[in-house]
């Protein structure tokens, strides 16, 4: 057990160290963008704070290489507990915004543990899973939902039911790699779709039941809806295709939507870079993709690849959502979009995911007996 | 330890799993390009119609100046301060509401009331003008509190003019007077700001690149041939008379005779501009022109100047007034006052005799009559522009007689004319025998509207040397002695008419005219009370009106820095003696 002496800096990847540094070029420039303050004429300075937060998440991307990803599963319950608790106290002591409790004020930041959650649940998940086989029955699939569903619960409590459904999608990835049967996998879809109602008309509020309606119903939204629960929807889309081909240019952008900054950033490179714009931002999400997907082939443990395999499907789906909520094909819910979304602990614990990637990467893998 | 083998197909599952993340993103992709190419044109108009927007700029309404500049109507932009009870959370309602409470003056409950209502918008104050408040106002800004100009008229004269100027609805729309008749010049127009909105709508900026596509104008300002002064002068005389006498309504007209200016209208009941509620109709009515009346013997003058004009009687004639006081026309028996015997032409009219009056009126015939009023504009509205004014009532030439009509008109009968009719027929008696149009407006915007001389009357001889003097004597010596100004030479007329009703007399319309000073004249001023009280007997023109007269004469001949002269003998004025001389 040679840990930090054994790494081999040579072999961390610096492809993906390059496409982060784009990406954060890339949020600096529309974060900027998305600042304008037109009643004043001004800028509200978004970019230099995300600027101090990739700096900080680069170095801890780069701490995090010199502990082995196995000793950072080794301690993946005592992680997942130390998430649950961050939880509980944002249950207690929360910060209020927008009607949702989801922040620990730190005095220095807003802590917002849900984000880095996700990782811990998927370094739990990889922790528990690993070297059994019982996934490939249907009763072991009950433990490892249990882990999911526990932050769940606690998230969707926020309320944030965007960032605790993307756990699910997770966790079925996740146990698929593991070997899970698809038909195991597809029952347990179908029990939660037949949920589906329950979880609507039982748990979700009026502004969630809203918001899906208005999605189901886009394209014969009345005025009312679009100045009310439809607003963000018809907003976005009217950004997003003002944009054309070509972009208006950056910084010519004037469709303000609200949150995009956060939320709603791609309305603004779309907008103002195009189709073409578009094309380039996606072009930088399949890479980095196609790279944490080469890591998860190539992994030598199930360890690994069930980590990096959790982490693409994390940030996929988180991606996706975001992307595909601004042009109507996902219902709006608070997801920011991976990379390049204003706000520390959403970029931190993206950055950290992309760092346990490397890891598997650059640390030897679990060795086992029988193959010495 | 021995840990299980991993389960063979993660690679390929894992594999698979990225393919279908790569395809679920070109189809993500498609979706944008179908947005933003296939369907960009539709979201481009509508990205315009969500961020270009337009807002009315202000303009303010003209304003309404008397002859020498002073403002009687005026439209100012006054704060206005209003909150949004949703923007202010409850706990900081009483701080709040103390704050609005001290800047404002109005009482804190007041507040405290408006921000518990549930609305986006309530009124605390409108239009401040306090000027204490005023200076706080820059201090009291903060979210859910805002201040926003409104326009608003006022009229630094008050009551002085109202009906002239009239009055604006809160909207800036005229509603009386010359506010009503010229709300379309001085009506503002507003411009349209183009504006830049964005996400938040409430965030506007005017684009930079584009100049506003309407600008705004104000509305024209207009000059008043009003005298600020003379119609306060007129203003208070009215409330004398009024307090006095209590007719049932009451007159009086300021013209400046040489070129028809209307320097003072007014009439009771009036009313306060500024108070905009409750203000009744009968009030507003500008009753110089939207009354006629019988003035009766007022009239006498125009009639045996055109008469003296023609040739058709002389001034040195004698004129028999009957030993008894009555005289038969026709079937009709006509009387005076008392019987008055022979009397000269001058006395017919010092004395007002009606039967020498009927006489005069017989030689100058129902033609030259009926062509005389015509030519004094009775019977016809003025073209003063003034709002409501009616024609007054001229019979009709075909159903003239000589017995009656022509008769009943010498005596100022039988015939209704508006005060300003008669006050600007009455002035070309005095002028040199030209009629003006009444101008009641000097100058719209940067137009000037010249004095409109319409017609020669009279002769100039006739007016200057025989009827001057006559008119003089009136008040020197005859019926209207109670409008004699001290120190100047006053030339007038006085009438009484009777109204009648189905039960007998209802009242009288009890008026005088005079003009001063009688050399050079500047003013012609008439006076006519309808129905004064009678419990002192009867209101004669010269008991109630001819002091009225009088005292706006005084002092509008203070006011113009006349220097006082001396009447000859015979009651022409030394001027016009020494004129007589040298011919």
């Amino acid at each position: 057990m040679n840990g930090n002496r054994g790494i081999h800096w040579r072999r961390l990847d610096r492809k993906i160290l390059v496409l982060l540094l784009l990406f954060t070029a890339l949020s600096l420039l529309f974060l900027h963008s998305a600042g304008y303050d037109s009643s004043t004429g001004s800028f509200r300075p978004f970019w230099k704070k995300q600027l101090g937060w990739a700096v900080v998440s680069f170095l801890m991307l780069l701490l995090l290489q010199r502990v082995s990803y196995r000793s950072v599963l080794d301690h993946a319950y005592v992680i997942y507990g130390a998430g649950l608790l961050l939880l509980v106290a944002v249950r207690l002591f929360g910060t209020t915004l927008n009607n949702a409790k989801r922040w620990l004020d730190l005095g220095f930041m807003l802590l917002q543990p849900s984000e880095f959650m996700k990782v811990f649940v998927v370094l739990t998940l990889a922790r528990y899973i690993r070297w059994r086989e019982d996934t490939r029955q249907l009763r072991g699939l009950l433990r490892p939902f249990l882990l999911t569903l526990a932050p769940m619960a606690l998230i969707v409590a926020q309320p944030d039911l965007g960032t605790a459904l993307l756990f699910i999608p997770v966790l079925f990835v996740m146990l698929f790699v593991a070997g899970a049967r698809a038909h195991h996998l597809g029952l347990v879809a179908l029990m939660g779709i037949l949920c589906l109602p329950l979880l609507y008309f039982g748990f979700m509020k009026d502004y969630q039941k809203k918001r899906v309606l208005v999605f189901l119903g886009q394209e014969q939204m009345s005025d009312r809806e679009k100045r009310n629960e439809g607003y963000h929807l018809d907003r976005s889309k009217i950004a997003v295709g003002s944009g054309g081909l070509a972009g208006r240019g950056l910084g010519a952008g004037d469709q303000r939507v609200p949150e995009n900054e956060t939320d709603f950033i791609f309305t603004v490179i779309a907008e103002e870079w195009g189709f073409m714009g578009t094309v380039v931002v996606f072009v930088l999400y399949m890479a980095l993709f196609l790279f944490l997907a080469a890591i998860a082939v190539e992994a030598k443990d199930s360890a690994g690849k069930l980590l990096v395999a959790g982490i693409l499907a994390l940030l996929f789906v988180q991606t996706a959502v975001n992307i595909g909520m601004t042009v109507g094909l996902a219902p709006i819910t608070g997801l920011t979009l991976p990379f390049l979304s204003y706000g520390g602990s959403s970029l931190l614990s993206c950055f950290l995911c992309v760092g346990l990637a490397l890891n598997v990467r650059l640390h030897p893998p679990y060795v086992f007996k029988r193959d010495l | 330890m021995s840990a299980p083998p991993p389960y063979r197909g993660m690679a390929i599952r894992a594999g698979g799993l990225t393919g279908m993340v790569m395809v679920l993103f070109l189809a993500l992709l498609a979706r944008f390009y179908d947005l933003m190419v296939t369907r960009h044109a539709e979201f481009r108009a509508a990205a315009r119609g969500q961020t270009s927007t337009s807002r009315q700029t202000m303009a303010f309404r003209g304003a309404l100046r008397d002859r020498h500049g002073r403002n009687l109507a005026l439209t100012r932009a006054w704060p206005s301060v209003a909150v949004d009870p949703s923007a202010i959370v409850p706990e900081d309602r009483e701080a709040v509401a103390e704050r609005l409470s001290a800047t404002l003056g109005i009482p804190r409950r007041t507040v405290l009331e408006q921000l518990a209502k549930d609305s986006r918008f309530r009124w605390l104050s409108r239009q401040i003008t306090d000027p204490r408040v005023l200076a706080r106002l820059p201090a009291l800004a903060c979210g859910g509190v805002e201040v926003r100009e409104e326009l608003a008229r006022s009229h630094p004269a008050g009551r002085v003019g109202a009906q002239l100027v009239g009055f604006t609805d809160v909207d800036g729309q005229g509603l009386s007077g010359l506010e009503l008749v010229l709300d379309t010049v001085l009506a503002p127009r507003f411009g349209r700001q183009a504006l830049l909105r964005d996400g938040k709508a409430g965030l506007m900026r005017p684009p930079v690149d584009e100049a506003s596509p309407e600008p705004g104008r104000d509305g024209a300002d207009v000059v008043l041939a009003m005298d600020l002064t003379i119609q306060t002068f007129v203003e208070e005389a009215l409330d004398r008379v009024v307090a006095a006498w209590r007719p049932v309504s009451a007159v009086a007209v300021v013209l400046d005779p040489r070129n028809g200016d209307i320097l003072a209208l007014a009439s009771r009941p009036t009313f306060d501009p500024g108070a905009r509620r409750n203000v009744p109709a009968e009030a507003t009515r500008i009753r110089a022109v939207t009354d006629s009346f019988e003035v009766g013997s007022t009239m006498k003058p125009l009639i045996a100047a055109a008469a003296l004009d023609a040739g058709l009687v002389g001034v040195a004639e004698t004129i028999d007034c009957t030993e008894d006081g009555s005289y038969k026309v026709g079937k009709r028996t006509l009387h005076d006052h008392h019987p008055l015997g022979r009397l000269s032409f001058p006395e017919v009219i010092v004395k007002s005799s009606n039967i020498g009056m009927a006489q005069i009126g017989q030689r100058l015939g129902i033609d030259r009559t009926y062509r005389l009023f015509r030519a004094l504009g009775f019977g016809r509205t003025t073209g003063s522009g003034l709002p409501g004014e009616v024609p007054g009532k001229v019979t009709e030439r075909a159903r003239w007689t000589e017995a009656y009509t022509l008769a009943s008109v010498s005596m100022g009968h039988e015939i209704a004319v508006t005060p300003l009719q008669f006050a600007s027929a009455f002035s070309a008696l005095v002028a040199d025998g030209i009629i003006h149009r009444p101008r009641a407006i000097l100058r719209i915007g940067d137009r000037e509207i010249p004095p409109a001389p319409l017609r020669q009357v009279y002769g100039k001889d006739v007016t200057r040397n025989v009827m001057a003097p006559i008119l003089a004597r009136v008040v020197t010596e005859g019926t209207g002695t109670k409008a004699m100004v001290p120190g100047h030479v006053v030339g007038g007329k006085t009438g009484t008419a009777q109204v009648l009703s189905r039960g007998g007399v209802a009242g009288y319309v009890a008026s005088f005219i005079g003009v001063a000073p009688m050399d050079e004249p500047r003013f012609t001023v008439f006076v006519l009370l309808d129905r004064p009280r009678r419990d002192q007997g009867t209101p004669y023109g010269g008991t109630c009106a001819a002091p009225c007269v009088g005292e706006i004469l005084a002092r509008c001949l203070g006011y113009a820095e006349i220097a006082p002269s001396r009447s000859t003998g015979d009651g022409r004025p030394e001027a016009r003696a020494r004129h007589a001389k040298g011919r």
